[in-house]
């Protein structure tokens, strides 16, 4: 039964701690731009305007930046797909307006770059680096 | 409508086709045209993602290529550029005035000989930068003469080196001379047409009456020995 549920879940993302990790770096990162706690970004009740906007904001830059499809923002935001599709579409409507279309460039280009540059130190032993003192 | 109005148009539709551009780059994604106006899906089946309008398409169209099933996605390649002069490549150079200012110049950057060898890999670095010292020796030691002021500014007390401008001109023509001689007689005129003029290969060849397609050989012994010479090889 677990290894079915595994298996499951990796059909939808290679790996899903590192997923979980870059949804909560896309929602820090859109936290830091909107200035909605990321608390209240991550949240499952209802929450005010203002933070519904920055989660459709970051399920956006997920799925459109970094190229993962719908079941797998889904699955790292921890919300239907269909929601994910919906949240995409109303941001790119937003993205009419000039002003907002620029600073979400800005923002694309910051969130663009991190998972690649982020180095993955899980393999390197800190005991042997003497970092573990 | 008023030309800031048309201006305002343009803009308008520069930006939606790069919205649409942006969104093309994922793999996969295609434009349809859909009634009047232009969708763009990110697979075939689902909702358009974003709508665009006919100038838009027109401003995206350039760098889209048609797709067998109907449709156009993103060409990996760039646009090409208009036609007109095959090899122009319209650009600036940045030039070491011997005063020292950096200026830079328009120059038709898809023709200077040693760059294209080099890129397609013809000559090594070596010898790139040896024709590039020559040339560059050339300039400094002002034998074409110059059309501007000279602001060169003589050196008070202090660091750095103490030469006057005149005595850099002449160091410079100093080391070209040496240079040529090193290089000897059959190369001579192969460097100062390709180097210093900056004619094609091509030209070369007519030039001094040289058989066809034996330009390169000769030019890359030449600047083989220039290299030596210099000590860069």
């Amino acid at each position: 039964m677990l290894a079915q549920i595994l298996e499951e879940a990796w059909a939808i993302s290679p790996d899903p701690r590192r997923d979980r990790l870059a949804a909560a770096f896309v929602t820090h990162a859109v936290a830091l731009a909107t200035g909605v706690a990321p608390i209240d970004i991550a949240s499952d009740k209802r929450t005010n305007k203002s933070a519904a906007r920055a989660r459709q904001i970051s399920i956006y830059l997920a799925h459109v930046i970094f190229h993962w499809p719908l079941t797998r923002v889904a699955f790292a935001f921890g919300r239907d797909r269909t929601t994910c599709a919906h949240a995409c579409h109303r941001i790119e409507d937003l993205r009419e307006d000039r002003v907002f279309d620029a600073r979400m460039t800005a923002l694309e280009a910051c969130v663009r770059q991190a998972p690649e540059t982020i180095p993955d130190l899980a393999g390197i032993e800190f005991q042997r680096a003497g970092l573990g003192r | 409508m008023s030309a800031a109005g048309i201006l305002e148009g343009e803009l308008e539709a520069e930006h939606l086709a790069d919205r649409a551009a942006r969104l093309l780059a994922r793999a996969g994604s295609v434009i349809e045209a859909r009634g009047l106006a232009y969708a763009v899906r990110f697979a075939r089946g689902r909702r358009p993602m974003l709508v665009i309008d006919e100038a838009a398409f027109r401003k995206l169209f350039a760098r889209l290529v048609p797709r067998t099933d109907g449709g156009w996605r993103l060409s990996s390649q760039a646009p090409s550029p208009p036609p007109g002069r095959p090899g122009f490549v319209e650009g600036e150079k940045t030039v070491v005035e011997p005063d020292g200012r950096a200026t830079t110049h328009r120059a038709n950057l898809g023709e200077a000989p040693l760059d294209w060898l080099l890129h397609r890999k013809h000559i090594t670095r070596a010898e790139h930068a040896a024709g590039e010292k020559l040339s560059a020796d050339a300039h400094a030691s002002g034998i074409v003469g110059r059309l501007t002021m000279r602001w060169d500014p003589t050196p008070r007390s202090g660091g750095g080196s103490r030469l006057e401008p005149m005595e850099r001109a002449h160091a410079a023509r100093q080391r070209l001379g040496r240079a040529m001689e090193a290089v000897g007689a059959e190369a001579m005129p192969i460097l100062t047409l390709i180097c210093l003029t900056g004619t094609s290969l091509q030209g070369t060849e007519v030039a001094l009456g040289m058989k066809p397609r034996t330009g390169k050989a000769a030019l890359k012994a030449a600047l083989q020995r220039l290299a030596a010479h210099y000590g860069m090889a």
